[in-house]
């Protein structure tokens, strides 16, 4: 697994695993803009899952792992409020 | 005693214990609802269990506290010092019968009266509590404080005992499962498949899942527990994730509270989450939870013609109209309104359990009526729909009435047994309106209406009860034959005697007709029959039975290694010896893990203890007048119940002298410039194999000259021991036999046996006295105990060809030397031993046996006395080994040489020495 920075979106490629947590906490951290693809990602660690609804953001590419998908995803998209049209 | 009795006992203590408590928070803060509500449901289950047991006397006094409870906890007054302190008495009182009710069985003779005064204590409170309402609250009168409480009671119950009070029992809500809120946070398409899968009798479970805090470190993924989890129908969060101060947050700490609904069994949800239970709330899904609106109001009424068309269309089962109708409203309201959710639900219901009324009723009104409806989640509450539901017995308008034959039809198959009815009973009345309502309708478009009307309840009736009606009835196919039916029933029914008995009521839920549906809730409830239990109330003499025998296979595993030496050295057979051997390790590996987990079960926290001390503080210190504060530390430290028990009275003991002898009055606080509040610290803590107890004050500590001096007026000890004593020293004659430095014994520290008995009860049990005292400052006591007292460590030694034992943690050392190392020094012998001169004493002439013949090497056993280390002078030592002690009984028990004795495992008795006494 590993996750990626371009162009103001953070990528989550993979299982996601528990030590990603620290590094998502830092990086949303540091930029409060960035918004998250989660298209690649196939397993979201509690850890992680916990701080992306921390610090909701934006899902720019939805995931397309159905268990992230159907539950993981509205939780998030939810704690992120209505997107800006 | 009769089980029932036992059982009250049993609760009755804990339960007064805690309301106990409460009160002594509420008298801090009168108005703590946490508390309130609290003392108010123990005093409330108590009156309860009491009823049951027609213990009248104590039913009487707690009736009138929870009057009085309830009247702060409605906020309509507060509790006063006065209050608590007769509550406060009344619960000692209460406690005072329980124990009475152990020991004897029924309640002391005086009860009556002793009841009868305390009740009117209690009133005269109320009545003047009730009083000091607002103007705008009408006063109650005793009698009329019942009612908020009333819950529905058999009429005659109350009569029977005559005083008009509501015995409270079962009506306890405070088991209840919750019922799941957040299931309505599912999105509706999950809720509804979920719902159509309850309806085909599929097993659903709701999951309430609490990940550990610490679960990341353990490698545990609540996620991937979910995600491999059988038949996930929904997920979602109980509570949101906390975003407050992001920066500062712990990512590793789990604060997930995840919600679950699974379609699987039981078993198999038990195994999915084995190595995690105690995280984990289950209960099988009860499916109208599932039906909740999701969305916004529209923010206007829904159009009454429609709700009407819908109820009509309903009532007359005409299912197509209805779902057209239903289908023509979706589309022109806003999908994401809370209205069209409704509306979903009602197609879905209407579709799927077509005679479900409860359902389909409770969604027309929540259209209609929202606010009433619905709670303040906007969410429908079902449980309490569910047991309040009772099938409606309105008639529909006549005119609506059409197509009976459809209705007929759902009457019920004839394999039931037969409808009994009783005279006077609900059934009864239930058909005797039906045959009025047929014989009053001449009309004949009426009666047709009736006849449909009087068939539907008929045919719910039978449902309800399971049963089935004569076919003369259900046969019939007009208002006038159906009276007739009915008639003719009836009034053979009253002359046959009867045979079975018929439920009162209907069933209290909607009669269903035999369809799957039925299946499905029997399905779901044959589950929650069967709910997981996760703790046991065991009685603690089958623990310290079981705890026996674990003592005893230690005892009995030890004779294996004798075992093998006899197989070695009698027959010699070395190959058997060593294999006895190697099985004795596998053994006294398992014993030991026994020993623990037998161990664990014994621990209790010191709490038992502690917990009634803040009463006794508070007592004291009125009794007194000297504002005293106390701070309890470390409650939860555990140690074995005996250990517990042994701690009390010393505690009490040590607890009383603080408060008595050590705290200054405030005026004499305050001249030494203190606060003129006292402070005492209760504190337990656990060291290595110890479990440690201090209580410190911040007194006027023990004065070594006082001390002095009253030991040698007392005749204790000699003008030359005083000088020679230490400081110390002297602060510890407060142990000896016989002392007490205040002249006047108040009736709270006892007449100096007190200390003396505290310092060997500590030894007795194992354990060892610390004291700490600075004139003026205050003293500090520390009590230590061994953790667990079931299985000792005894170190054996040889004096005159026998075996004795002196408990390992008392032995420092071992060591042989030769004999000219000892020293006379005046009359005592001493040993230098690494630059320190240690008194010895010789084993032979404590017991009194004679000396031996001199040899070149003595063995001294050092041990330590009181933090003093001392040689004792044996025979030989032998091996360490672990025993049950059993203390000395009868004659022996006053011999003052043996601590007990324990049964070795080649099947000699081993005596243990009581060194602390002989020495």
């Amino acid at each position: 697994m590993s996750h990626t920075i371009a162009k103001d979106t953070l990528k989550l490629e993979g299982v996601c695993g528990v030590e990603e947590a620290e590094e998502i906490h830092e990086k949303l951290l540091e930029d409060p803009e960035l918004q998250l693809d989660l298209s690649a990602c196939e397993h979201l660690h509690a850890a992680s899952f916990q701080t992306l609804l921390a610090q909701p953001r934006p899902i720019k590419r939805g995931a397309r792992d159905a268990f992230i998908k159907r539950w993981l995803q509205p939780l998030l998209e939810e704690a992120a409020g209505p997107k800006k049209v | 005693m009769d089980d029932l009795l036992k059982f009250f006992v049993e609760e009755a203590t804990e339960l007064v214990q805690k309301a106990g408590q409460s009160l002594l928070v509420l008298e801090k803060n009168p108005e703590d609802p946490e508390a309130l509500t609290e003392v108010f449901r123990q005093v409330h289950t108590l009156k309860g269990s009491g009823g049951v047991l027609e213990l009248h006397a104590l039913v009487k006094v707690v009736h009138v506290a929870e009057n009085l409870l309830e009247l702060a906890k409605e906020g309509e007054t507060r509790l006063d010092a006065s209050c608590i302190d007769a509550l406060l008495e009344a619960m000692d009182q209460v406690s005072a019968w329980v124990d009475a009710l152990d020991t004897q069985g029924t309640l002391p003779e005086d009860a009556d009266r002793v009841a009868e005064d305390l009740a009117g204590e209690l009133a005269a409170l109320l009545e003047a509590h009730q009083g000091s309402q607002e103007a705008a609250n009408p006063p109650v009168s005793l009698a009329d404080a019942d009612e908020p409480l009333a819950v529905e009671e058999d009429p005659d119950s109350s009569e029977a005992w005559g005083e008009g009070v509501n015995w409270g029992v079962f009506d306890d809500p405070v088991d209840d499962l919750p019922s799941p809120t957040w299931l309505g946070q599912l999105d509706e398409a999950a809720r509804m498949q979920a719902f159509r899968l309850a309806l085909e009798g599929e097993s659903l479970w709701v999951v309430d899942y609490t990940p550990d805090e610490g679960c990341f470190y353990q490698g545990d993924d609540p996620l991937l527990n979910l995600r491999q989890a059988p038949g996930l129908l929904g997920l979602t969060l109980i509570e949101p994730v906390s975003r407050e101060a992001p920066e500062e947050a712990d990512v590793y700490r789990c604060q997930l509270h995840l919600g679950a609904l699974l379609q699987t069994s039981e078993a198999e949800l038990a195994e999915h989450f084995q190595y995690i239970p105690e995280q984990l709330d289950y209960q099988p899904l009860t499916r109208e939870n599932l039906i909740q609106p999701t969305g916004e109001p529209l923010g206007m009424e829904v159009d009454p013609a429609l709700l009407d068309d819908l109820r009509g269309f309903w009532e007359n089962r005409q299912q197509e109209e209805l779902l057209e109708r239903l289908n023509i409203q979706l589309e022109l309201l806003n999908p994401a309104s809370r209205e069209a959710s409704l509306l979903r639900w009602l197609k879905e219901v209407t579709q799927l359990t077509p005679d479900d009324a409860l359902v389909f009723e409770t969604l027309l009104a929540t259209l209609e009526e929202p606010d009433s409806q619905l709670d303040e989640h906007q969410q429908l509450d079902w449980a309490k729909r569910l047991a309040a539901w009772e099938p409606s017995q309105q008639t529909p308008a006549p005119e609506q009435a059409t197509e009976p034959d459809e209705i007929v039809q759902a009457l019920p198959a004839t394999s039931q047994p037969l409808l009994v009815v009783e005279e006077g009973s609900e059934v009864m009345q239930l058909l005797e309106d039906q045959m009025r309502l047929l014989a009053r309708c001449t009309d004949p478009q009426l009666q047709e209406g009736a006849l449909a009307s009087a068939q539907r309840i008929l045919a719910n009736l039978a449902t309800a009860t399971q049963t089935r009606l004569p076919e003369t009835v259900t046969q019939a196919t007009s208002a006038k034959s159906l009276h007739q039916a009915l008639k003719n029933w009836l009034e053979g029914e009253a002359a046959a005697p009867v045979k079975t008995p018929t439920p009162e009521q209907p069933a209290p839920r909607e009669p269903q007709p035999e369809s799957k549906k039925a299946v499905a809730t029997a399905g779901t409830e044959s589950k929650a029959a069967a709910p997981m239990i996760r703790s046991y109330k065991v009685d603690h003499e089958q623990v310290e039975q079981l705890g026996d025998l674990v003592g005893e296979l230690v005892v009995a595993k030890n004779t294996l290694p004798f075992l093998a030496q006899r197989a070695e050295q009698v027959y010699g057979e070395r190959r058997i010896a060593r294999e006895i051997r190697e099985q004795f390790n596998v053994i006294n590996r398992i014993t030991r893990a026994l020993q623990d987990a037998m161990m664990q079960v014994q621990m209790l926290p010191v709490s038992h203890v502690f917990q009634r001390f803040p009463r006794l503080v508070r007592d004291l210190s009125r009794k007194l007048n000297k504002p005293i504060d106390l701070d309890v530390i470390g409650e939860d430290t555990e140690a074995e119940k005996h250990v517990i028990e042994n701690l009390s009275d010393p505690l009490i003991h040590l607890m009383r002298n603080s408060i008595d002898h050590g705290i200054e009055m405030p005026e004499e606080r305050q001249a030494a410039g203190k606060s003129e509040t006292g402070h005492i610290r209760l504190a337990a803590w656990q060291e290595n194999e110890w479990v440690v107890i201090e209580v410190a004050d911040d007194g006027k500590g023990i004065d070594p000259e006082a001390m002095r001096m009253k030991a040698y007026e007392k005749g204790l000890v000699d003008e030359r021991r005083i000088k020679e004593m230490s400081d110390q020293e002297a602060q510890e004659l407060i142990f000896a036999a016989g002392f007490s430095t205040k002249d006047a014994a108040t009736d709270l520290s006892g007449r100096g046996i007190g200390m003396d008995v505290v310092r060997t009860t500590i030894e007795k049990a194992g354990g060892r006295l610390e004291l700490q005292s600075t004139l003026g400052e205050g003293t500090r006591t520390r009590l230590k105990l061994p953790l667990s007292m079931s299985i000792s460590q005894v170190m054996q030694i040889w004096i005159e060809g026998q075996r004795y034992g002196v408990p390992m943690d008392q032995v420092a050392e071992t060591v042989r030397l030769p004999r000219d190392r000892l020293h006379q020094f005046k009359d005592k012998e001493t040993v230098m031993l690494r630059e320190q001169v240690l008194p010895v004493c010789r084993s032979r002439q404590l017991l009194g046996l004679e000396e031996p013949q001199d040899s070149d090497q003595v063995a001294l056993l050092i041990v330590r006395l009181r933090g003093e280390p001392v040689a004792l002078m044996v025979d030989d030592f032998s091996e360490g080994v672990e025993v049950i002690l059993k203390p000395m009984e009868g004659a022996l028990e006053s011999l003052g040489v043996y601590q007990g004795t324990a049964l070795l495992g080649d099947g000699s008795v081993l005596l243990v020495l009581d060194l602390p006494n002989l020495l």
